[in-house]
């Protein structure tokens, strides 16, 4: 059946088979996934690995609410798995997967991408990556306050951030 | 005076799990993150400024005026993925 949605917080590898799996559906013919890994550079830095921390609640309604909105613009034709890692991952761990399943390609490709821009954007999350040298550092990331949205709005041409993942 | 309990994320993880403030009632959202800034000896305001604040449902308007005890979080530049 068309229009399922699952949505979960992990402390356990990310398995991209339980989410093909998931939205494995006879009338899709069509399946995209996203994996997010963790990378060994960022902003000319070497990492070594990345902390994720997640507001759990709050994150998984946001998900859940961003997958149906999607969702409803599809006329339920469209099931969605997304998992998040929360914890510590060494370079190469993977720390988000997002898949997607629909009748054809195009909405499949679409939804996919659309669903990890919002996630990366809305989803109350934070990365703290953890440097070669010894250091470690939280990511710059999006405002979710309506007052520092606006201000980022007016300085988006000024400045250019660069978040890892 | 009222009792707010706030969970620490991201940054303000280096502050601990949580805080719990004691405010005034009527106390505004800015009042708040004043007095969240003022324990935590937060010398610059940006990263609270740049903070949302959150119950376990949604994202709390910059409007919201406190006049019971609340449990909240302080949410900073988000970036999952």
């Amino acid at each position: 059946m068309s229009g399922k949605i699952k949505i979960s917080i992990s402390e356990s590898s990310l398995n991209i088979v339980s989410a093909h799996e998931f939205v494995a559906d006879p009338a899709h013919g069509a399946v995209d996934s996203f994996v997010g890994a963790v990378r060994d550079k960022n902003m000319g830095r070497d990492v070594l690995g990345v902390s994720y921390d997640v507001f759990e609640s709050l994150a998984v309604k946001t998900l859940q609410k961003m997958c149906e909105d999607i969702r409803d613009e599809y006329d339920g034709k469209i099931n969605i798995y997304i998992s998040h890692f929360k914890g510590r991952l060494d370079v190469g761990g993977i720390s988000v997967i997002i898949a997607v399943s629909t009748p054809h390609r195009a909405e499949s490709f679409s939804a996919c991408r659309k669903l990890i821009e919002e996630l990366k954007h809305q989803a109350p999350i934070w990365k703290q990556e953890h440097y070669t040298d010894g250091d470690s550092e939280w990511v710059q990331g999006h405002a979710l306050c309506q007052h520092a949205q606006e201000h980022s709005h007016e300085d988006e041409h000024k400045h250019k951030k660069h978040a890892h993942g | 005076m009222i009792k707010i309990d706030v969970r620490l994320f991201g940054a303000f993880r280096k502050y601990g799990e949580n805080i719990s403030l004691s405010v005034p009632s009527g106390s505004s959202m800015q009042e708040i993150k004043n007095k969240l800034a003022e324990e935590l000896s937060l010398t610059e305001m940006d990263l609270i400024n740049d903070s949302a604040m959150a119950n376990d449902n949604e994202i709390i308007g910059s409007d919201f005026i406190f006049t019971q005890d609340s449990e909240l979080a302080i949410l900073p530049p988000v970036c999952g993925g």
